[in-house]
């Protein structure tokens, strides 16, 4: 599965794709919210983790830029946030992502998360 | 001295000159190389860090020097940052092996402050209970920024029974810290410490204490705590009254809602209790309080009437149906108010369609609404072929009609065709 890391503090870069890729994915990068779009719209990602503040375009954004590509429309996006208040788990739901963790957050339930999203990202896609 | 002398002198210079710049040349090229290759060190870590803490591999990096064991630390320290579960308590057990949590322990009693305050924050963020002795000990820091830290650290790290000591560490000289701060500690120390904050709210000796007390039991959202914050909204201390209410707000038990009502609709209370008061009504959203915040709406202050509004609309159709149930005894800007918080929440046009469907009562509120001078949503409807948009027209009609007493008669109101 084709995975898209977008957030621009390296370490949790470091740490979600060392994890994804131990778990067999193909993982791309982008350390803020424009490349995030650049990056999804070539690699054609299956699954995003998006962090929600970058600079250049926050992941709030980024999730409305990305729903509005036809091709790009059906990709999972995790939003992966600093605030675990509910103005934000509702805003990030309402822009389009479908699942929502906070930091700090735990490697074993973020690789699940994204597992699991790939799949039902799959099994929309094939019926 | 001799055209030679001159000739020589400017020579040397010259190659003095040149040798200065090979040597800064140099200098500079060997401090670049060493930049470049402690950000590749500091890489190597960051990876391999986050390669042990996700269980990649069961071996942190070698640090031989102690230029690659500052690094390490480093590391490890914003590594565990972002983590939680097993990956935060792998790298904090690895942390402790290291010997990293004993360095931190023999900071706090460096002579320097930095130091002292760079020990506890490393604790704060990867040490355990173990340290709390330690950390205890530091509580009496001639420094304030040390016992700060000290303090935090001891919440973070989950210390139990010490938040006494904890804010007397951090009371003696209160101007130091503001209250953000003081209540950033409380929040650290998380659920577990509410027992021992609703024994210290019982303490009548420190009133900014109990204020923070009372704030910080909201912010937990701690249920057990409704009684002792029920009890203080009838304390003398009118702010820390005030604090219970958004406390109890907070936390939405509805068994709080009958005596924050009370407080509502006591007349000798200050404005900014009663408004505290009347929002907490709508957080809790228990639907029995919407007679009494129709009372609170007509209320000749505007905080508290501001308030009642934007419960009423919190409440949603319970908050409807008691305004539309006493519209003709409410005054016209009380009616408007709370049309405009209702238009804000995006309610009108639904209350506007129900009027049109023919709900009596919704159109008796949308007809005082109109002669109140809250128009604009019905101007907007009312130029759609829409049966909402042909019931607009005519309650603008009526409330046309109505500004002008003189011209108009009972026959000859629109209104009465619209109803």
């Amino acid at each position: 599965m084709k995975v898209l890391v977008a957030d621009d503090s390296m370490v949790v870069r470091r740490l979600v794709c060392a994890r994804l890729a131990a778990d067999g994915h193909e993982v791309f990068e982008a350390e803020d919210g424009q490349a995030a779009v650049d990056v999804a719209l070539r690699e054609r990602p299956d699954v995003i983790v998006l962090d929600r503040q970058m600079p250049k375009m926050d992941g709030f954004e980024v999730c409305t830029r990305l729903r509005q590509d036809t091709t790009l429309r059906s990709v999972g996006i995790l939003m992966l946030t600093d605030n675990r208040g509910e103005h934000t788990l509702i805003e990030s739901l309402e822009r389009g992502a479908d699942e929502f963790m906070s930091k700090p957050f735990s490697p074993r339930e973020l690789s699940v998360r994204v597992r699991l999203l790939g799949s039902r990202q799959t099994l929309a896609q094939t019926s | 001295m001799s055209p030679l002398t001159i000739a020589l002198i400017g020579v040397a210079g010259l190659v003095l000159l040149n040798l200065g710049t090979a040597v800064a040349m140099r200098l500079l090229l060997a401090y670049q190389r060493l930049r470049e290759r402690s950000a590749r060190m500091r890489m190597r870590m960051r990876e391999s860090v986050a390669a042990f803490a996700v269980e990649i591999t069961d071996e942190l990096p070698r640090a031989r020097t102690s230029f690659e064991r500052r690094l390490l630390r480093e590391a490890m320290l914003e590594t565990a940052h972002e983590l939680s579960g097993s990956a935060f308590d792998r790298l904090a057990v690895s942390f402790a092996d290291r010997g990293f949590i004993a360095e931190a322990e023999r900071s706090l009693r460096s002579p320097r402050v930095l130091q002292r305050i760079r020990g506890a924050e490393t604790i704060g963020e990867l040490g355990g209970l173990e340290s709390v002795p330690a950390l205890r000990r530091r509580l009496g820091d001639r420094d304030p920024l040390v016992r700060f830290a000290c303090t935090h650290a001891l919440t973070r790290v989950g210390a139990e029974g010490l938040l006494d000591e904890v804010l007397a560490a951090l009371s003696e000289g209160e101007t130091v810290f503001s209250q953000g701060a003081l209540a950033e500690v409380l929040l650290d120390s998380g659920p577990d410490s509410v027992s021992e904050l609703r024994a210290l709210l019982g303490d009548p000796r420190h009133p900014p204490r109990r204020r923070l007390i009372v704030v910080v039991l909201g912010e937990l959202r701690a249920f057990e705590a409704v009684p002792e914050l029920v009890a203080a909204l009838d304390d003398p201390d009118v702010e820390l009254c005030a604090r219970a209410c958004h406390a109890l707000g907070k936390i939405g038990d509805p068994e709080s809602a009958e005596p924050l009502v009370a407080v509502a609709m006591d007349g000798a209370r200050p404005w900014f209790v009663r408004t505290a008061a009347a929002g907490a009504c709508g957080q809790i959203g228990d639907p029995r309080t919407a007679d009494t915040l129709v009372d609170v709406l007509d209320s000749e202050e505007w905080y508290p009437r501001n308030a009642a509004a934007a419960s009423l609309v919190q409440l949603g159709d319970a908050g409807l149906a008691a305004v539309c149930s006493r519209v003709d005894s409410l005054e016209p800007e009380s009616v408007a108010h709370y049309w405009g918080l209702l238009d804000a929440a995006g309610a009108t046009a639904p209350a506007i369609d129900r009027a049109a469907a023919g709900e009596r009562r919704v159109r008796r509120f949308v007809t005082a609404a109109a002669r109140a001078g809250a128009t604009a949503r019905l101007e907007e409807l009312a130029g759609r072929d829409t049966p909402s948009g042909r019931y607009a027209i005519g309650v603008l009609r009526a409330a046309a009609h109505d500004t002008q007493p003189a011209r108009a008669t009972p026959a000859s109101r629109p209104e009465a065709v619209a109803t």
